[in-house]
């Protein structure tokens, strides 16, 4: 192969995705881990819930009584952590079912036991003037007097808002990986400029890069790999991926750092750093599945390009490595 | 002490070869694997070979009502069995599996069930000639279990509660599933699983959508959704969402059309291996793992 897309170039291609794909796999782990830390999810789901429920006064006072009546209900502060408060005791998930049966309940106060849907008319009417009540109002003059019909109209109302607090996380996650992509970027000094210099220079180096990266896209380390769902929707797609062994975090050694010949501004520049990190945050924030496919992709290429070994049949014949390159993009399709 | 350290590594060798006594390897065609990983069921032309005249008793266990027959078929090309579940309730078609003599080819489709618990000697290779078995239960991994359709006639009346039955309980079964180990790996048109004994054919559960469920574009619907315990529905007993196949015109399936993400349904099942993430697992280097799973909704049971 001649021109751009000469063997050099195309290793040193695939060393630099392989540097992106490793640090946004480091970037996405490390943000599930602060989610976990921050209860992120359990945050996200309650400011949902307190904007379907805070325009609620109690009756002849300006308070939010209706939300606190909502985690006073026994459907919901069984939920809550024991011993905890705040984020750390809410749960990250609720069912709306559940909401609607406490918000129904809570609307007929008076009605213990098994309600009929005038019960729950009379009820919301009999609340206090308030963004709940006319929300509730305007939810069952819908229900066409069917209680059941009103149970999911409030079930639907609870779950638009989450879809959009779901949108809210997805925003707040967003910002993240690039805070983290800029601080793992910064702190690695991950400077694409200088990573592609020294993979450009140091043959070695991009041996050791370019032979980790078709590793990576063969294979499946035993106690790393895992398969998920990225979307809960659409059970036919599952994904696998796995985490960086410590093998392909030495190998980033030689490229990533704060060595002494990169640590001397006067050896590369300023703008030109800052440019080479500015490109890795870009990078890194696009996310590891992202990569995994692109690597596929150039692995495929550069094995396309490859002449056939002595003795190994070649792609004319039925056989041999053209042949095994495209089982292996089917099957690395599958996990990308 | 030098007696412990002999004593713990013999141990560890009856352990390991006890391990590796109970698993066999499955060879699947890459094909067949795309063709149906994501496919609740199949179909194919059964030449019966073996069967019983009356269903299992009803109690606990391999006592699950169940009646099933071996055959072959060219579709499959591995020994396998069919089974009809809860049978008394399908009276036509034990009338017609009755009267089915040795050798009859009869239409059957059903959901394919791989699960490594009849375990054999030998390494199962898709597409190798298939000796005639000589028992209604021989060395199978591949089952179509439950069967949908025999025949002429549909087979769905079975999807319901197997009266006096009692299921494992999911908090025995789930953490067995979640953990038998596996190898994976595949090569040139093929998919190679291997696997230890799997157990615990029917187990009672409660499911909680964790998504919407998605139709297979034939018979069947998936869905993703969090296990939970009978009982205890406070804490999912699975790492994480599992697969849930339906298969459509059964009361399971008629139920699930009507739920949504976070509503929960009591419900029988069995295991079988998730083809689909054994395909996302798949690759040229083998890989340990454990055996990726889904559930096969029998039976909607009451709250």
């Amino acid at each position: 192969m001649n021109g751009l897309f000469n063997s050099t170039t195309l290793d040193v291609i695939l060393g630099l995705i392989f540097v992106y794909l490793l640090l946004a796999t480091i970037c996405t782990a490390i943000n599930e881990w602060l989610a976990g830390i921050f209860n992120t999810r359990a945050r996200n789901l309650a400011s949902g819930i307190e904007q379907l429920l805070d325009g609620q006064p109690k009756e002849g006072a300006n308070t939010v009584a209706f939300l606190q009546q909502f985690y006073a209900h026994p459907l919901i502060s069984g939920m809550l952590a024991p011993g905890k408060s705040g984020a750390s005791a809410h749960p990250s998930y609720l069912a709306a079912r559940t909401f609607a049966t406490a918000v129904m309940d809570l609307a007929t106060p008076t009605k213990p036991g098994a309600i009929t849907f005038a019960d729950l008319e009379s009820g919301i009417k009999s609340m206090p003037t308030g963004d709940v009540r006319t929300a509730l109002l305007a939810l069952v003059q819908n229900a066409r007097n069917d209680l059941g019909q009103a149970q999911k109209n409030i079930e639907s109302w609870f779950n638009d808002t989450m879809d959009r607090a779901s949108g809210w996380y997805k925003r707040r996650t967003e910002v993240s990986t690039v805070i983290i992509a800029a601080l793992l970027t910064v702190g690695a000094n991950a400077d694409t400029v200088n990573i592609v210099r020294t993979l450009w220079q140091n043959p070695t180096q991009r041996a050791l890069l370019v032979q980790k990266a078709e590793k990576r896209s063969s294979e499946a380390a035993p106690a790393t790999v895992s398969v998920k769902y990225e979307n809960k929707d659409k059970p036919l797609q599952p994904t696998s991926i796995r985490e960086p062994s410590k093998d392909e975090l030495q190998a980033l050694s030689g490229v990533l750092g704060w060595h002494t010949d990169t640590a001397d501004p006067e050896a590369s520049g300023w703008p030109q750093r800052l440019l080479g990190w500015f490109l890795t945050i870009v990078a890194v924030s696009l996310g590891a599945p992202f990569w995994f496919g692109v690597l596929n992709k150039i692995v495929n290429i550069r094995n396309a390009g490859k002449k056939p070994a002595t003795g190994e049949p070649s792609p004319s014949n039925g056989g041999g490595a053209t042949q095994g390159g495209a089982a292996q993009g089917a099957v690395n399709a599958h996990a990308a | 002490m030098h007696t412990r350290h002999k004593a713990f590594r013999a141990l560890a060798a009856w352990l390991l070869f006890a391990h590796c006594a109970q698993a066999e390897t499955l060879v699947l065609s890459a094909h067949f694997v795309d063709e149906f990983k994501n496919k609740a069921t199949i179909s194919v032309k059964l030449e019966v070979d073996v069967h019983p005249q009356t269903p299992h008793s009803i109690s606990s266990g391999g006592n699950d009502g169940d009646i099933h027959m071996s055959g072959r078929a060219d579709e499959v090309g591995l020994p396998m069995v069919a089974e009809i579940v809860n049978a008394r309730k399908e009276q036509t078609a034990l009338a017609l599996l009755k009267a089915t003599t040795e050798g009859t080819n009869i239409p059957v489709n059903g959901v394919w069930r791989i699960w490594f618990e009849h375990l054999g000697k030998e390494d199962q290779i898709q597409g190798n000639p298939v000796d005639v078995p000589d028992t209604s239960n021989p060395a199978h991994l591949f089952e179509i279990h439950p069967i949908t359709q025999f025949g002429p006639d549909p087979v769905l009346d079975g999807f319901v509660e197997i009266s006096n039955y009692k299921a494992y309980a999911a908090k025995v079964a789930f953490p067995y599933y979640e953990k038998v180990p596996a190898t994976i790996s595949a090569s040139d048109g093929s998919v190679t699983i291997t696997s230890g004994e799997g157990k615990y054919n029917y187990a009672e559960f409660v499911i909680e959508l964790a998504g919407a469920p998605q139709s297979d574009g034939d018979d069947g619907y998936f869905v993703l959704a969090n296990v939970y315990d009978t009982g205890d529905e406070e804490e999912a007993i699975t790492s994480d969402a599992r697969r849930m196949v339906f298969v459509k015109g059964t009361p399971p399936a008629t139920r699930l059309l009507t739920m949504s993400k976070g509503d929960k349904m009591h419900v029988l099942g069995i295991p079988r291996v998730n083809l689909a993430e054994v395909s996302a697992m798949a690759t040229n280097q083998a890989t340990d793992t454990t055996l990726p799973y889904e559930m096969i909704i029998v039976a909607v049971l009451p709250d």
